[in-house]
C-alpha cells in the first residue's frame, strides 16, 4: 500500500497559516489536527478531532484521519496521539509535509476543491468559532446533506448495530433516536428491521414479529437469490427503517425527506429462517434526471461477495424492461464508484467481445446494456478503449483489456460467478398516477 | 493525467454517439500515436470532489488505470471498519426456522405494523414489574399474561402520544389514571381494566423517568420550528408541495390568452384584406365601365361618320335582373333599431298568439256545427246529447265516403332515364310518346254512381283502415286464366293478415318497394304455369307482390298517405288482363270484392 503521509496544501497560497504550537492533553480542542497512530496502515497520519468524550476519566478523541474516508474515522484514546510534533490549531495549514508527484498532477480543479476543503475544515475549528457565515460557506462548498452544518452528523453515533447473525459497526452518522447513541449495542430485527435499545424489549419483539422476508412482491428468484420491489409510500415504516440502516453505510445519503416517491428492491438469500436482506437499491418512482438507482448498498456483512455486481445488474436490468437509458444518482461513494466502473467495464466488454460485426456504435452499446451513452463513452476512455486511427474513431479492444478479461473467466471457474437471469424477472413497469408519486399524507 | 499535447492534435473531432466506429483489436491498429494515447484523459468519476481524493480510492483508480494500459498490479480494495463478526449466539431462539418457500413467487402487502403485533415491547424492568405484579395478584383473580401487559402499555402510551403530545415541556400535569381510563374505549376487556389500574403507576414512574418522553424513544420528526432545519436527527420531512401544477395553470391561461389575441388579430387581418380586395374589385369595375363607356363613345363617333343605324341596345346598359337570392339573403345582418321606441320583436309572430288563434278557431268550427246541429236532418230527430259531428255536410247511406276513380287519358311524360328498361316509365315506351295511359284518380267528395269504380276509406276496429271497393265486378269467372284463379285461392289468407307498415312511409325502402310494385317485371313470364315473376323485395307481411290484396295493400298505403292523385302504371298482372279487356280499369282484377287491405295503424 502505498503511503502518503498527508494531504498537500503547501504551496497553495491561499492558505493562511494557523497557529502551530506544541499541544497538551489539556489544550486539546475540537477542530485541532494532529498526528494520530492508525492502526491498519501502522503510521501517524494527520488527523482533525471532531468530538471529545471523557470515558472513566479518561477522553477519547474522535478523529477524522485526513485523505481517509470518513468511515474510517474512530474514536482513540490519547495513547494514540502523537503529541511531540506540532499540531495546528484554529485555522492554518498542516506543515512538514512532502508533496508527493502523484497528487500534484491532479487536476487544478481538484486542487481547488482540497484547498476549499482545508479552508473548510480550518475554518470549523473550535466551536466557538462557529458562525452562521461558515456554516453557509460550508453548505455552498459541499452540496451533501451529510457534510450539512452540523459537527454532530460528522461523527458516527452509534457504536455497534446486530443485524441478525451478525455485529455490524456502523460507517456514518445516522439520525436514529438520539437516545440510541448511548447504548452499546442496536439491535434491529432482520425483517421488519426495526430497531431497539433495550436487548429484553428486542427479544419480545421476536416473539411477536411474523415477518419473515421484505413486506413486497418477489418480482426475481433464481437458485440463490430473490429481489422484493416495495414501494415507499405504501411500506414507510419499513422502508424508514431501512434507510435509517442504510445510512449508517452511506454517507451521501438523506434522510431529509420522506420515502414516498421512492421505489426499494431489495435483494435477498433464502434459507429455513427467512430471506435475509443482502443489499438494497433505491429508485425514483420518476426520476427528472433519468437515474435508475437512487441509493444502492450492499451490507457490510455481505460486501466483497460480488453481490454488489448483481444489485448494480438488476437495476440496469429493469431499465432494460422499461426501455430507458439509467445511470446513478451521484454523487457516487469511493465504493460506488470502483463498484460500477467494474460492472462498466465486464458489460461493455463483454458485448464488445459478443459482437459478431466488426462494428458498432455508442447508441448502439448504450441501448443493449442500458447504460447512458455518457457512461458507455466514460467507460471506453477509462479503459483507454477509444482511440483515434486513420482519421476516425474506433474501438479498440486492448491486450491488456482481454487479459484481464482472461484472467477473471478462469477466476471465475474456479469461485464461480453470479449472473442474473433476465427471464426470471416477473415484473412490469409500475405505473404511478402523479398523486402516488409525491407525498400523499 | 492530462490529455498530451499530441493527444488533442489528432482528436480535434467530436465523438458521436451516431458514428459507427470500428472494433479493433490492438495489433491491427498502427502504434504511431499509440504512445499519444498512453495517457487515459482524466474522466469525471461523479464521486464528489472532497472525496475524490482520498487516498485509497485514488489508490484503487490508478491501479484499474495501470491495469488498463497493461501494467501488473493487484487488485485493491478500499479498507471498511471491521464490521462483521459472526457472535449471535443465540440466533436460533430469536430468529425459528418456520420460512417455507412457496412455489410462486410471493406477492405480499401486509405493512411491518400488521406483523409486529403489540407495537409496545416490554423492557427489562418491565418484566421486573410484571413479575412482581402477577406474583403479589390475589389468587382469585386472573394471572396477566406478557401480551396483555404490552397491550396495556401500548394503550397508555397511545392515549399520552394522542393527548398529551406536549408532556415532555410541562411535567406536573402527567395525565391521572382516571382521565386515561375514560379514554380506553373498548380496547380493554372488564378484567384487563382492572389490571391496568395497576399497570398505571408502573407507566408513569417510566414515563416521567423517560422525562415525560415517549417510553420507547420515537424518530424526530419536523416540529415546523425553525430549528428543525439544521437538526441532523430530524428525518422523513414532508417535501413542500411543488408549485408545478399552479405555474402550469397560469401558463395555460396566458397561452389560452395569447392564442386568443392571435385569432382576433388574425380575424381583423382577414377583414381587411377582404375590404382591400373588395375595393381592388370596385376599382376594376369602375375601370371597366369607363372602357365600356369610351368604346360605346368611340362606337357612337364611328357608327355617326359612316351613318349606321340600329343595333343601339349595345350602346345601353340593361339592369341585369336581380335575382331573388340577393335579395332574401342580405350580405350583412343587422338587428334594425326601431325608431317608434318598440322592442324589435314586436312585429314577430308569437307562439302564444298562434295558439290563441287556432283555438279561436277550432271554437268557432265548433259553434258553427252546435248551430247546425239544431236543424232537424232528414226527419230524423237527434235525441243524444253533445253529439257534435256535423253529418249533414256528408251524404247519408251506403254511398257516402265513396271516391269514383275516373279514368282519364293523358300524354305520357317522357321517361326519366332512357333506355335502361328499369325506369317507371319503360313500359309507355314502346306504344309511342302520346299513347293514352289509364290514370287512376280520386275525383271530387260527391258521392259517385255505382257504374264507376269507386274506393272507400274507412277507419275498422283498432284504427285499421279498410278500403272496400266498388264497380269492379266486371270480370266474369270464365274470363280469368288458371293462373289468377290460383292466386285468388289463397287471397282469403290474407284477411287474416294484418301486415305491419312502418310509420316512416317516406323512406327509401317504401319508396323503392312502390316503385316496383308499378314497374314492370324483370323478366318476360317464360312459362306461364309456373309463376316465375318472383318479387325481387319481399313485401312486409310475406305477402306476394304479385297478388290483387297485395296490390290492394299498395293502393291503400298510397291513400293513406294522402296520395289522392298519385299516378298508378299498370301492374305487371294487369299487363296479362289488360290484353283481354283493354279498357277496363287497373283495378278490375278482383273478382270477390270487396278485397280488404288492412293497415295497421
Amino acid at each position: 500500500m502505498p503511503t502518503r503521509d498527508t494531504s498537500t496544501e503547501a504551496g497553495t497560497p491561499d492558505v493562511q497559516t494557523g497557529e502551530k504550537s506544541i499541544a497538551t492533553i489539556a489544550t486539546l480542542r475540537v477542530g485541532v489536527k494532529l498526528h494520530v497512530y492508525h492502526e491498519n496502515s501502522k503510521e501517524y497520519r494527520l488527523a482533525e478531532i471532531l468530538s471529545i468524550q471523557t470515558r472513566k476519566g479518561t477522553p477519547h478523541y474522535y478523529v477524522h484521519y485526513e485523505e481517509f474516508n470518513k468511515r474510517l474515522d474512530e474514536w482513540v484514546p490519547p495513547a494514540r496521539l502523537d503529541l511531540t510534533k506540532e499540531t495546528v490549531g484554529d485555522v492554518g495549514t498542516p506543515e512538514d509535509e512532502e508533496v508527493d508527484e502523484e497528487s500534484a498532477e491532479i487536476d487544478p480543479k481538484a486542487a481547488a476543491a482540497r484547498a476549499a476543503s482545508a479552508k473548510q475544515s480550518g475554518a470549523s475549528g473550535t466551536p466557538e468559532t462557529f458562525s452562521k457565515e461558515h456554516e453557509i460557506e460550508k453548505l455552498r462548498t459541499s452540496g451533501s446533506m451529510t457534510q450539512s452544518a452540523h459537527e454532530i452528523s460528522r461523527v458516527r453515533n452509534l457504536s455497534k448495530l446486530q443485524i441478525g447473525k451478525y455485529e455490524v459497526e456502523p460507517w456514518y452518522f445516522s439520525p436514529y433516536p438520539v437516545e440510541y447513541t448511548e447504548e452499546e449495542m442496536v439491535f434491529i430485527c432482520e425483517f421488519c428491521l426495526s430497531y431497539f435499545g433495550e436487548e429484553k424489549r428486542f427479544q419480545h419483539h421476536r416473539t411477536k414479529c411474523t415477518l419473515l422476508h421484505p413486506p413486497g412482491n418477489e418480482i426475481y428468484r433464481d437458485s440463490a437469490i430473490s429481489f422484493f420491489e416495495i414501494d415507499g409510500r405504501r411500506q414507510r415504516t419499513w422502508c424508514r427503517n431501512l434507510c435509517l440502516l442504510s445510512k449508517c453505510f452511506l454517507d451521501h445519503k438523506t434522510l431529509y425527506y420522506d420515502v414516498d416517491p421512492f421505489l426499494f428492491y431489495i435483494m435477498a438469500t433464502r434459507d429455513e429462517y427467512g430471506c435475509h436482506m443482502i443489499g438494497y437499491f433505491s429508485k425514483e418512482k420518476e426520476s427528472a434526471e433519468g437515474y435508475n438507482v437512487a441509493c444502492i448498498l450492499t451490507l457490510p456483512q455481505y460486501q466483497r461477495h460480488g453481490y454488489g455486481k448483481l444489485l448494480i445488474a438488476f437495476s440496469y436490468e429493469l431499465s432494460k424492461r422499461e426501455g430507458k437509458l439509467g445511470s446513478p444518482e451521484k454523487p457516487l461513494s469511493d465504493l460506488g464508484l470502483l463498484g460500477y466502473r467494474a460492472y462498466w467495464q465486464d458489460t461493455i466488454v463483454d458485448l464488445l467481445l459478443n459482437n459478431k460485426g466488426l462494428e458498432t456504435t455508442i447508441d448502439e452499446l448504450a441501448s443493449m446494456s442500458a447504460m447512458t451513452t455518457q457512461d458507455v463513452i466514460h467507460t471506453l476512455q477509462n479503459l483507454n478503449m477509444l482511440r483515434y486511427f486513420k482519421g476516425q474513431h474506433v474501438i479498440c479492444l486492448t491486450d491488456a483489456i482481454l487479459s484481464q478479461k482472461q484472467k477473471q473467466v478462469e477466476k471465475q471457474k474456479i469461485k464461480g460467478k453470479r449472473t442474473l437471469d433476465p427471464e426470471l424477472i416477473q415484473w412490469k413497469p409500475p405505473v404511478f398516477t402523479a398523486a402516488n408519486r409525491t407525498w400523499n399524507w | 493525467m492530462t490529455r498530451s499535447g499530441a493527444g488533442n492534435r489528432f482528436r480535434t473531432r467530436k465523438l458521436s454517439t451516431k458514428q459507427s466506429l470500428a472494433v479493433l483489436r490492438e495489433n491491427q491498429i498502427d502504434s504511431v500515436d499509440d504512445d499519444a494515447q498512453r495517457n487515459i484523459p482524466q474522466i469525471e468519476t461523479g464521486v464528489e470532489r472532497g472525496e475524490e481524493i482520498e487516498h485509497h480510492l485514488q489508490a484503487a483508480i490508478s491501479a484499474s488505470q495501470a491495469a488498463a494500459v497493461g501494467a501488473k498490479v493487484t487488485q485493491i480494495f478500499i479498507p471498511t471498519p471491521n464490521t462483521t463478526e459472526i457472535t449471535v449466539t443465540n440466533y436460533e431462539t430469536l430468529y425459528p426456522k418456520r420460512f417455507s418457500q412457496p412455489a410462486s413467487y410471493i406477492r405480499f402487502s401486509s405493512t411491518v405494523e400488521d406483523c409486529g403485533g403489540t407495537g409496545y415491547c416490554m423492557s427489562a424492568e418491565d418484566e421486573k414489574f410484571f413479575e412482581k405484579m402477577n406474583a403479589t395478584k390475589r389468587p382469585g383473580g386472573q394471572q396477566c399474561r406478557a401480551e396483555e401487559f404490552e397491550r396495556i402499555m401500548d394503550l397508555f402510551e397511545s392515549i399520552a402520544l394522542e393527548k398529551q403530545p406536549y408532556m415532555s415541556i410541562d411535567m406536573s400535569t402527567v395525565m391521572p389514571y382516571d382521565e386515561m381510563a375514560a379514554h380506553f374505549g373498548d380496547a380493554l376487556s372488564g378484567e384487563l381494566v382492572k389490571i391496568a389500574a395497576v399497570v398505571y403507576s408502573h407507566w408513569k414512574e417510566q414515563r416521567v423517568a423517560r422525562g415525560g418522553n415517549p417510553i420507547i424513544p420515537i424518530l424526530k420528526f419536523e416540529q415546523g420550528q425553525d430549528k428543525d432545519d439544521g437538526d441532523p436527527y430530524v428525518c422523513f420531512r414532508r417535501r413542500e408541495v411543488r408549485q408545478v401544477r399552479k405555474t402550469r395553470r397560469t401558463d395555460a391561461q396566458s397561452t389560452e390568452k395569447l392564442k386568443k389575441l392571435r385569432q382576433e388579430f388574425d380575424s381583423a387581418r382577414n377583414l381587411v384584406k377582404d375590404v382591400l380586395a373588395r375595393e381592388r374589385m370596385r376599382k376594376s369595375i369602375f375601370q371597366i365601365e369607363y372602357g365600356i363607356f369610351e368604346s360605346r363613345r368611340q362606337i357612337i363617333g364611328v357608327k355617326r361618320k359612316s351613318g349606321i343605324r340600329g343595333d343601339d341596345e349595345d350602346l345601353v346598359n340593361y339592369k341585369p335582373k336581380k335575382r331573388p337570392v340577393d335579395q332574401s339573403a342580405p350580405s350583412t345582418i343587422r338587428i334594425s333599431t326601431r325608431h317608434d321606441g318598440k322592442p324589435p320583436e314586436t312585429e314577430l309572430l308569437q307562439l302564444v298568439a298562434v295558439k290563441a288563434e287556432k283555438e279561436k278557431q277550432r271554437l268557432d268550427k265548433f259553434h258553427a256545427l252546435k248551430s247546425s246541429r239544431r236543424v232537424p236532418k232528414h226527419g230524423f230527430v237527434d235525441l243524444t246529447d253533445k253529439v257534435l259531428s256535423d253529418s249533414t255536410a256528408v251524404p247519408k247511406g251506403p254511398d257516402a265516403n265513396f271516391c269514383g276513380v275516373q279514368t282519364y287519358y293523358l300524354p305520357s311524360p317522357p321517361p326519366s332515364c332512357e333506355g335502361n328498361g328499369t325506369g317507371l316509365f319503360d313500359l309507355l315506351e314502346e306504344p309511342s310518346d302520346l299513347a293514352p295511359i289509364p290514370v287512376l284518380q280520386v275525383s271530387s267528395k260527391s258521392p259517385p254512381s255505382r257504374d264507376v269504380p269507386a274506393f272507400r276509406r274507412r277507419r275498422g276496429r283498432g284504427g285499421r283502415i279498410i278500403v272496400d271497393r266498388r264497380g269492379h265486378g266486371i270480370l266474369r269467372d270464365n274470363d280469368l286464366d288458371d293462373i289468377i284463379l290460383d292466386r285468388m285461392k289463397h287471397s282469403e289468407e290474407d284477411e287474416d293478415y294484418s301486415p305491419v307498415f312502418m310509420r316512416s312511409l317516406n323512406s327509401d325502402s317504401h319508396i323503392q318497394y312502390r316503385a316496383r310494385m308499378l314497374s314492370p317485371p324483370p323478366d318476360p313470364p317464360v312459362n306461364p304455369t309456373q309463376h316465375t315473376r318472383r318479387p325481387v323485395v319481399p313485401s312486409p307481411g310475406g305477402m306476394q307482390p304479385g297478388t290483387p290484396a297485395a296490390f290492394l295493400t299498395a293502393a291503400a298505403t298510397q291513400q293513406a298517405m294522402g296520395f289522392g292523385g298519385y299516378k298508378l302504371s299498370q301492374h305487371p298482372v294487369q299487363q296479362q288482363s289488360q290484353q283481354q279487356q283493354p279498357n277496363t280499369s287497373i283495378l278490375t282484377l278482383a273478382n270477390r270484392p270487396p278485397v280488404h287491405a288492412q293497415v295497421q295503424r
